[in-house]
C-alpha cells in the first residue's frame, strides 16, 4: 500500500482527541449528595463492566473517526489488488509527437493523422472520473489544456484542429514535462503515452543523464506511471528540404540590393536531378530555377532582388519535388525596406571650402543622388550642425548621430544624446585632431559609458613616411560588412586604404612598433581595460582596432579610430568608403529594431511609439488565428511582446491606418532527416525509459486493460467512516437515552 | 378519619357477653338473667379517641433536595406533613404522638389529644435534621413494644432499605392489632434520574460512601431497579394491608394529604 498524500497519514494523530476529551471530562465531574444510593449501588454494581465496555467501544468508535478521516485525506492506494476492467479512473498523460516530421507518409497514412487515431482511440476508452492531459511535443512541449480535463469530448473536439508542422521535438523536455504532469493528476492509476515517430536524430540528442533523471522523476512518484510508447514510423526516407535562407540583410533602404542565398538539403539517398525552387515577394513570383541535388548532399541557390517601395515585405521560398515531406519544402523570410534614414552629422571642424569639412566626405557617402543631381532618390536624409546645435528636436528626427572630429559636448546635450542611444538611437563617433582626448576618455568613456573604447594613443603619424598602417583583409562577421566579403567590392578592397594616422583604442598592442604615446592623454593608465561590450568591426594590421561598436540601452555606437574626411586617411577618396560608410549608417540604423526573422517559440517584438499605447494590434497567426494585442509603455515608446510563436509561418501585425508589419517564423529543419530508429534501438528506448512498447492505440487499450492493477481504497474507507458515524450516533443513543 | 374499635360506657348497647370472674356485677344483666337463667353482662359501644403515632425518619437520605423541589427537601416535606397530620387528629379529639428515628429510635412523645399538645409537637418537629443511617427494620421492631396500645400508626419515610427486613417489621406492628398508613415521600430526580454529566454520587448517610458515574450510561438500569423496589414494596404492603401513598416533593403535601383522606374515606 502507497499513499498519494502521505504528509495527510500525519492526521491519524487526531485519534487522541476523542481521547482527552474523555478524560478531560471525566476530570470535570460535579458532585452531588444523593439518598437513594442503594438504588444506585446494584445498578452500578450490576452493570460496571457493561459500561465499561460500552465507554470503551464508544472511545474506540470515537477515536477511530479521526484516525479514519486522516487515512482517506492521505488517499491510500492498494498497488497489489487486481481490479475489474474499467471499474477505476485513471490519469493519463499523451504526449502526442506533432513536429513536421510527423507530416510524413507513415504505414496507412500521414504519421500525425495514425497518431492521431491512437489518441483517439485511447481517449475514447477512458472511462469515467479519469483525467487526461495531452501534450503536443513539437518545438516547445506544451499541454493542450492548462488543466487535465475529465471531458474526453474536449480532447477530440481539439484533434481534429490539432497544430501540426512544428519543430523538432525534445525527447528529454517531453519526458520531463510527462513526467511532472502525471506527478500532479487526480487518480492513482496513472499513464504516461508517447506517440511519436522516434526519429533517430530525436533519440541520438537523449543521453543517458536526461534518461536517468527521468527514472528518477519517475521513481521519486508516490505513484509511478506506466508509461507506453507507440511509434508511428514509415519507411520513406526520401525528403528534399529547404534547409536555410541567408539574407543578406534584413533590413535595407529602397533600391538598395538583397541577396539570398538558398540551400537546399536532400535528406535522402536517390539523386532529385529536377529540384523547381520558387522565390515569390509579397505572394509575387520573382525569381525560378532549377536545381539538382544528389542524394545525402546540398545544393545552394542565389537570389538578388531590389525593393521599390518600402515597408515589411515577405519573402517566400518553395522548392517542388516528388519527395514524402512537402512541409520543409517552403520557407518564409521577411525583411523590413526602409524609406529614409534620417543622419544627423555634427561637424567638429566645419569648412567653407568644399570637401575642406569634417563631414563633406560622409555628405557624398551618404546622399550620392542628391549631389550628384540624379533622379534617383537617396536611403539616407542629412543635417549638419555644429556641436551647439543639438537640442531635443534635431535629435527626436534623427535616426543616426554622427559625431565627427568633435572636441567635446557639454554636460547637458551629452545627458541628451546619451539618452537618444538608450532609446534605441545610433551614434558613430568619428576621430580627428580637434578631440579633446582627456573628456573622451574621462567623461565620454568612463563617466557615461558611451565611447567603447578608452584613447591609449595615437598610432602612425601623418609626418611621418611608412608609419601608416592598412585594413586587415578578413572574413567580417558584422552584419554591416558582409557585402565585403566576397566580389570586387570585398576585403581587399577595403584593405588597399591607408590609414596613416589613428588612436590607438582600448589596451595597447605589444606587436605594434609604429605607435607613439599620446603626451596630452592625461587620463592614460596602465591599468586601462577593455570593455568587454565592445567588440571590434574593422582592425588595423598594426593590431589596433579600427572601427569598434558597443550597445548602449536600445542602440549601438560605433566608434572610428581615424577621420571621416581625409586629414588622417586616404579611405574617403576610395570608391569603397560609399558602399562602408552606407551600410554601417544602415546596419546602425536598424540594429536597435527587433528581429523581424524568428526560430519557433521565441518572442515576437514589436515596436511603436509610446502614443500608440491606447490602440489595439491585431495578430494574425499561421492557420488563419487572430489575436489582439494592446502594446504596454516601456520608457519612450510602446512594445508588444507576443510569446506564443510555436508554429511556423508568417505572423502579421495590423493596425487601422498603418502599413502591416510581417514575421516570419521557421523551425530549424533537423526533423527534415526522417531517419527512425529500428525496432531494436526502440526497445532498447523503452528499456530505458521503463516503458512498454505497443503497436497502436487498439493495442494499447489492450496492454492497459491488462497491467491494470492498484486502486485507490479511500472510498471504501469513507463508506468506513460514515458507517462508524452511524454506529457512534447509535451507540451514543442506546447507551444514554435521556428523556427530553 | 376513622371510625372507634373500642368498647366503653356509652348509652347505645352492643351486645351481650357471659360473665366471667372478674366482670362488675353491676354490668350483669339481671333481665336476661331471670329470662335464660344464665349470668351475661351488658356492653355498650365506648366512642373513644384514636390514638395515632406519626413515625417520622430523620435519616440522612430524607435530606435530599432536588432542584425541582422548589428548595423543599424530603425531610422538610415529612415534618410539614407530621405536623399537617398531627394538627388534623387533634381537631376531632383524637389522641397523637410523634416518633422520630434514624438508625435508632430518637424521641418518643405519647399520644395525648390535647389541643396544646400539637405545640408541643410542632415544637419537637421544628428542631429535626437529617443525619445518620436509615434502620427502618430494627427500628420498627424497638417500637413494637414501646407502643402497648393498638392504634394507627402513621410512617412517613422514603422507605429505602431493605425491602424484606422492612416487611417482616412492618408484619410485626400488623401483629400488635396496629393499623399502618406509609406516606412515601419521593423526590422527582429520584423518580425520572434526569442527570446527565459525570457526577459523583455523594451518600447522604455515608460520606466516605461515593460513585463516580457517567448517569446517561446507568439511567437505563437505574430506572428499572427503582420500578422493581416500588413494585416489591406496593406487594409487600398490599400483602399485609398496609396503605402505602406515595408523596412527590414537587406536588404540594395538603393535596397529597387531600386526596389520600378521599380515597380512604370513598373505601370505608
Amino acid at each position: 500500500m502507497s499513499f498519494l498524500n502521505i504528509a495527510l497519514l500525519g492526521g491519524i494523530a487526531a485519534f487522541a482527541i476523542p481521547l482527552i476529551i474523555h478524560l478531560l471530562n471525566r476530570s470535570k465531574f460535579k458532585t452531588l449528595d444523593w439518598g437513594a444510593m442503594h438504588l444506585l449501588d446494584s445498578v452500578v454494581a450490576s452493570n460496571s463492566r457493561r459500561i465499561r465496555l460500552e465507554q470503551l467501544l464508544l472511545l474506540l468508535i470515537r477515536c477511530a473517526i479521526p484516525a479514519l478521516l486522516a487515512f482517506c485525506l492521505a488517499r491510500p492506494v492498494l498497488t497489489q489488488w487486481q481490479s475489474l476492467p474499467g471499474d477505476a479512473p485513471a490519469s493519463t498523460v499523451i504526449l502526442l509527437d506533432n513536429s513536421y516530421s510527423m507530416d510524413a507518409m507513415g504505414e496507412s497514412g500521414t504519421r500525425i493523422a495514425e497518431a492521431t487515431n491512437d489518441t483517439q482511440r485511447i481517449v475514447d476508452s477512458i472511462g469515467k472520473g479519469s483525467d487526461t492531459s495531452l501534450i503536443l511535443t513539437g518545438g516547445v512541449p506544451a499541454p493542450l489544456f492548462d488543466t487535465p480535463v475529465f471531458d474526453t469530448q474536449a480532447i477530440t473536439d481539439q484533434l481534429s484542429f490539432l497544430d501540426t508542422g512544428r519543430g523538432a521535438t525534445s525527447l528529454s523536455q517531453t519526458l520531463e514535462l510527462g513526467a511532472s504532469l502525471v506527478s500532479g493528476m487526480a487518480s492513482s492509476r496513472r499513464n504516461l503515452i508517447l506517440i511519436s515517430d522516434f526519429q533517430q536524430a530525436d533519440v541520438d540528442a537523449l543521453t543517458d543523464s536526461q534518461i536517468a533523471k527521468f527514472r528518477e522523476q519517475i521513481a521519486g512518484q508516490a505513484v509511478p506511471p506506466s508509461i507506453t510508447l507507440i511509434p508511428r514510423r514509415g519507411d520513406r526516407t526520401e525528403n528534399l528540404a529547404i534547409d536555410d535562407v541567408e539574407l543578406s540583410t534584413t533590413a535595407l533602404g529602397v533600391g538598395q540590393q538583397l541577396k539570398v542565398r538558398v540551400r537546399i538539403k536532400n535528406y535522402g539517398s536517390l539523386d532529385v536531378s529536377e529540384a523547381r525552387l520558387q522565390f515569390a515577394v509579397d505572394d509575387r513570383l520573382v525569381g525560378v530555377t532549377e536545381l539538382a541535388v544528389a542524394g545525402d548532399a546540398t545544393a545552394q541557390a542565389l537570389f538578388v532582388h531590389k525593393f521599390e517601395k518600402p515597408g515589411s515585405h515577405v519573402l517566400k521560398f518553395d522548392v517542388d519535388a516528388r519527395d514524402d515531406l512537402k512541409t520543409d519544402n517552403q520557407y518564409v523570410a521577411v525583411v523590413d525596406v526602409i524609406d529614409s534614414i534620417e543622419v544627423l552629422m555634427i561637424d567638429g571642424a566645419p569648412s567653407r571650402e568644399p570637401m575642406r569639412g569634417e563631414t563633406d566626405f560622409l555628405s557624398v557617402a551618404l546622399t550620392p543622388f542628391s549631389l550628384g543631381r540624379m533622379q534617383l532618390a537617396d536611403l539616407v536624409e542629412t543635417k549638419i550642425v555644429s556641436v551647439n546645435e543639438i537640442d531635443d528636436d534635431t535629435l527626436r528626427w534623427a535616426r543616426v548621430v554622427i559625431m565627427a572630429n568633435v572636441a567635446k559636448v557639454d554636460d547637458g546635450r551629452l545627458t541628451k544624446l546619451q539618452e537618444f542611444v538608450q532609446r534605441g538611437g545610433g551614434l558613430i563617433v568619428f576621430a580627428g585632431n580637434n578631440v579633446n582626448v582627456d573628456w573622451y576618455n574621462r567623461t565620454f568613456y568612463e563617466q557615461r559609458g558611451l565611447f567603447p573604447l578608452p584613447i591609449e594613443g595615437i598610432g602612425g603619424g601623418v609626418d611621418k613616411s611608412d608609419a601608416g598602417a592598412r585594413i586587415v583583409a578578413q572574413y567580417f562577421d558584422h552584419p554591416a560588412l558582409q557585402i565585403f566579403n566576397s566580389g570586387k567590392s570585398g576585403s581587399d578592397e577595403l584593405a588597399q586604404a591607408d590609414i596613416a594616422q589613428w588612436y590607438v583604442l582600448g589596451k595597447p598592442t605589444d606587436t605594434s612598433a609604429n605607435r607613439i604615446q599620446a603626451v596630452s592623454n592625461k587620463a592614460k593608465s596602465a591599468n586601462a581595460k577593455d570593455d568587454p561590450l565592445a567588440s571590434v568591426l574593422i582592425r588595423l594590421d598594426s593590431g589596433d582596432p579600427l572601427f569598434v561598436e558597443k550597445p548602449v540601452g536600445k542602440g549601438y555606437v560605433l566608434a572610428c579610430a581615424t577621420t571621416a574626411d581625409a586629414d588622417w586617411t586616404n579611405l574617403p577618396l576610395r570608391p569603397v568608403y560609399l558602399p562602408l560608410i552606407q551600410q554601417l549608417v544602415t546596419s546602425i540604423a536598424t540594429r536597435g529594431v527587433p528581429a523581424s526573422n524568428l526560430a519557433a517559440g521565441e518572442t515576437l517584438v514589436a515596436l511603436y511609439e509610446s502614443s500608440a499605447a491606447d490602440t489595439t494590434q491585431v495578430l494574425s497567426l499561421p492557420g488563419n488565428k487572430q489575436r489582439s494585442l494592446r502594446p504596454v509603455v516601456e520608457e519612450h515608446r510602446s512594445v508588444i511582446r507576443y510569446p506564443g510563436t510555436t508554429q511556423p509561418g508568417v505572423y502579421t501585425l495590423t493596425q487601422p491606418d498603418a502599413s502591416p508589419r510581417h514575421f516570419a517564423v521557421e523551425t530549424d529543419r533537423s526533423e527534415s532527416n526522417l531517419t527512425s530508429i529500428d525496432d531494436e534501438r526502440l526497445q532498447e528506448l523503452a528499456d530505458a525509459l521503463g516503458a512498454e512498447v505497443v503497436a497502436d492505440g487498439d493495442a494499447y487499450v489492450a496492454l492497459d486493460a491488462s497491467r491494470r492493477h492498484g486502486r485507490e481504497v479511500w472510498r471504501w474507507a469513507l463508506l468506513g467512516l460514515l458507517g462508524l458515524l452511524f454506529v457512534e450516533l447509535f451507540f451514543q443513543q442506546r447507551f444514554s437515552r435521556v428523556r427530553g | 378519619m376513622h371510625k372507634s374499635p373500642h368498647k366503653g360506657f356509652s348509652v347505645e348497647f352492643k351486645e351481650h357477653r357471659q360473665y366471667v370472674h372478674g366482670d362488675e356485677i353491676r354490668t350483669i344483666d339481671w333481665k336476661l338473667f331471670a329470662k335464660t337463667d344464665r349470668l351475661y353482662i351488658r356492653e355498650y359501644e365506648e366512642e373513644t379517641n384514636l390514638r395515632c403515632n406519626i413515625l417520622l425518619d430523620k435519616s440522612g437520605s430524607m435530606g435530599y433536595c432536588g432542584s425541582r423541589s422548589g428548595g423543599v427537601s424530603k425531610h422538610d416535606y415529612a415534618v410539614r406533613l407530621a405536623a399537617c397530620l398531627g394538627h388534623l387528629m387533634l381537631a376531632q379529639q383524637d389522641a397523637v404522638g410523634l416518633i422520630h428515628f434514624d438508625d435508632a429510635v430518637r424521641r418518643i412523645i405519647p399520644p395525648r389529644s390535647k389541643p396544646t399538645h400539637l405545640t408541643a409537637i410542632v415544637n419537637e418537629l421544628s428542631g429535626l435534621k437529617a443525619e445518620h443511617e436509615t434502620e427502618l427494620a430494627s427500628v420498627f421492631h424497638q417500637l413494637v413494644p414501646k407502643i402497648p396500645r393498638r392504634g394507627l400508626l402513621v410512617i412517613i419515610s422514603d422507605l429505602f432499605g431493605n425491602i424484606d427486613e422492612l416487611m417482616k417489621a412492618l408484619a410485626h406492628f400488623r401483629h400488635a392489632k396496629h393499623e399502618i398508613v406509609i406516606f412515601q415521600i419521593w423526590d422527582p430526580d429520584e423518580l425520572d434520574f434526569p442527570f446527565r454529566q459525570w457526577t459523583q454520587f455523594q451518600s447522604l448517610e455515608q460520606k466516605s460512601h461515593r460513585r463516580l458515574i457517567d448517569p446517561a450510561h446507568l439511567r437505563k438500569a437505574y430506572l428499572k431497579n427503582l420500578e422493581t423496589f416500588r413494585e416489591a414494596l406496593t406487594a409487600g404492603c398490599h400483602r399485609n394491608r398496609i396503605d402505602l401513598v406515595p408523596v412527590v416533593t414537587d406536588q404540594p403535601y395538603a393535596e397529597a394529604l387531600a386526596s389520600y383522606l378521599a380515597t380512604r374515606r370513598r373505601l370505608r
